[in-house]
């Protein structure tokens, strides 16, 4: 009788120790399919962003070139054109004022644009004053144009110090959805309200322009950057869009060290 | 037939437990601070094995190290979790640490004696343990992006929670059946040695694992 009550107490702890192995066994095999799909899906994401930053330096390589080409280069010949006209005259001394002032005027136009040019790859304003006053200062220059109102609300209790490689992030972001605002959605207003703590910035974009539909434009490289950005700050954005109906994005940014 | 595999069984999980320490005191730089408790944790387990070799050879009762080794895992565990976690220690878990612990002391001193089997201790702080592990599984499928080169915890974690839920049954009758019938059957026991090979063959590839990382790759 006793051997039969033992028996069916082992036998019951069998059952319970199988059961109990086979939990384990399971969490422990669910975690690690689960934490391999993610892991492929991390070096994925990672080859998409790499492929994204790399086509964006290429444009903005190409653009730098252009405008190098287009402005100072073509001022510098215009200035050599020049000096070679003087040597070309019997009586330089005649026409002598005339040329300086024209070359004078073409170098000065050089320093503007260079300083331009510099000012569009890294604005001194976000090196010396930060984030906010470098949002400020571009939407003032933009609202300078008249064709454009850019408004910036800022947060009054928010913090104003963030690390270097968010705060050139966020410019950058700004950036690109202030020229995809006036260059294709020709949009007239153009809010961006930001608040936030020492752990997450919110910042909401809205613009009035004509929008877009967002299946088609997915893969576009602006959006692909901006999704670039936002993914290497391990943060994350959406935006909403129609045809005609304008453009929204809202991002929450993770700046905590 | 089965107490000669209980001893070729256990004689590996030993070799294996000792390449593992090895390993961990040999190339000690090559891993962090998160990895101390399970060092120590492995060298408690390799003297315990040790000593109850000679209370064996001595025909002495060897039960009072199981009671002082499962206080040295609960908080060489607790330590191990808590510091994966990344988690501030708070008051109160200060408190319930030094609680667990008296209850762990009070249980030996009162309730199961240091020379029986301390089943009821060893199968809460195992309760714990497991607790502890599937916590850590949560945690991480929910932080995965702010934790990085775990690839070796996740393993050793595995190895805790493996053995730790699947020997628990073994541990929480092994009383009763001890008066009951005056033992468990042979099979857990044969049982229980393969679960603890396998512990430590989980063990020693988590930190080959790591060494593979740190120290080949550069």
């Amino acid at each position: 009788m006793e051997e039969i009550e033992s028996n069916e107490i082992f036998l019951l702890m069998g059952i319970g120790l199988i059961a109990l192995l086979s939990l384990a066994i399971g969490v422990i095999l669910i975690f690690f399919f689960s934490e391999k799909k993610y892991l492929s899906l991390e070096i994925s994401n990672q080859k998409d962003i790499l492929q994204t930053m790399l086509e964006t330096q290429e444009k903005e390589r190409n653009r730098l070139a252009k405008d190098l080409h287009d402005s100072i280069t073509s001022k510098l010949n215009i200035v050599f054109l020049y000096l070679q006209q003087l040597d070309q005259y019997p009586n330089p001394q005649a026409k002598y004022n005339q040329v300086i002032g024209i070359i004078k005027e073409t170098i000065n136009n050089s320093i503007s644009e260079s300083r331009r040019l510099a000012h569009d790859l890294l604005p001194p304003t976000l090196e010396e004053f930060g984030l906010l006053e470098a949002l400020k200062e571009a939407s003032f220059a933009l609202n300078a144009l008249d064709s454009v109102k850019v408004t910036v609300d800022i947060h009054p209790q928010m913090p104003t110090v963030f690390p270097k490689n968010i705060e050139l992030n966020i410019f950058r972001i700004f950036q690109e959805l202030l020229n995809n605002s006036m260059k294709h959605g020709h949009a007239q207003n153009i809010n961006l309200l930001i608040e936030g703590d020492d752990e997450i910035l919110k910042m909401t974009y809205i613009d009035d322009g004509r929008g877009f539909d967002a299946q088609e434009i997915k893969s576009g490289l602006g959006l692909k950057s901006i999704n670039s950005r936002v993914q290497l700050m391990n943060s994350k954005w959406s935006f909403h869009t129609n045809q005609g109906k304008g453009f929204k994005a809202d991002f929450e940014i993770n700046h905590s060290p | 037939m089965t107490s000669e595999w209980i001893e070729c069984v256990s004689n590996g999980a030993l070799f294996i437990l000792i390449i593992s320490i090895v390993n961990l005191y040999w190339h000690k730089r090559f891993f962090d601070k998160s990895f101390s408790p399970i060092r120590w944790l492995l060298t408690v387990n390799l003297l315990v094995e040790g000593a109850c070799y000679v209370c064996f050879n001595h025909g002495t009762n060897n039960l009072p190290l199981l009671h002082l080794f499962t206080i040295v895992e609960f908080n060489l565990l607790t330590f191990y979790f808590l510091q994966l976690s990344q988690f501030r220690v708070k008051r109160s878990f200060q408190i319930y640490i030094v609680l667990a612990n008296l209850a762990l002391v009070f249980n030996s001193a009162f309730i199961q004696s240091i020379f029986s089997f301390n089943s009821f201790s060893k199968s809460i702080v195992q309760l714990i343990i497991i607790f502890m592990s599937l916590h850590y599984f949560i945690n991480k499928k929910k932080n995965r992006s702010k934790q990085k080169d775990s690839q070796s915890h996740n393993m050793i974690v595995s190895a805790i929670l493996f053995y730790y839920a699947s020997s628990l049954v073994i541990f929480m009758f092994s009383d009763f059946a001890l008066q009951a019938f005056g033992g468990l059957h042979l099979g857990f026991w044969t049982i229980n040695a393969f679960l603890n090979f396998i512990f430590q063959l989980l063990i020693l590839f988590a930190i080959w694992k790591r060494l593979k990382v740190t120290k080949y790759s550069f």
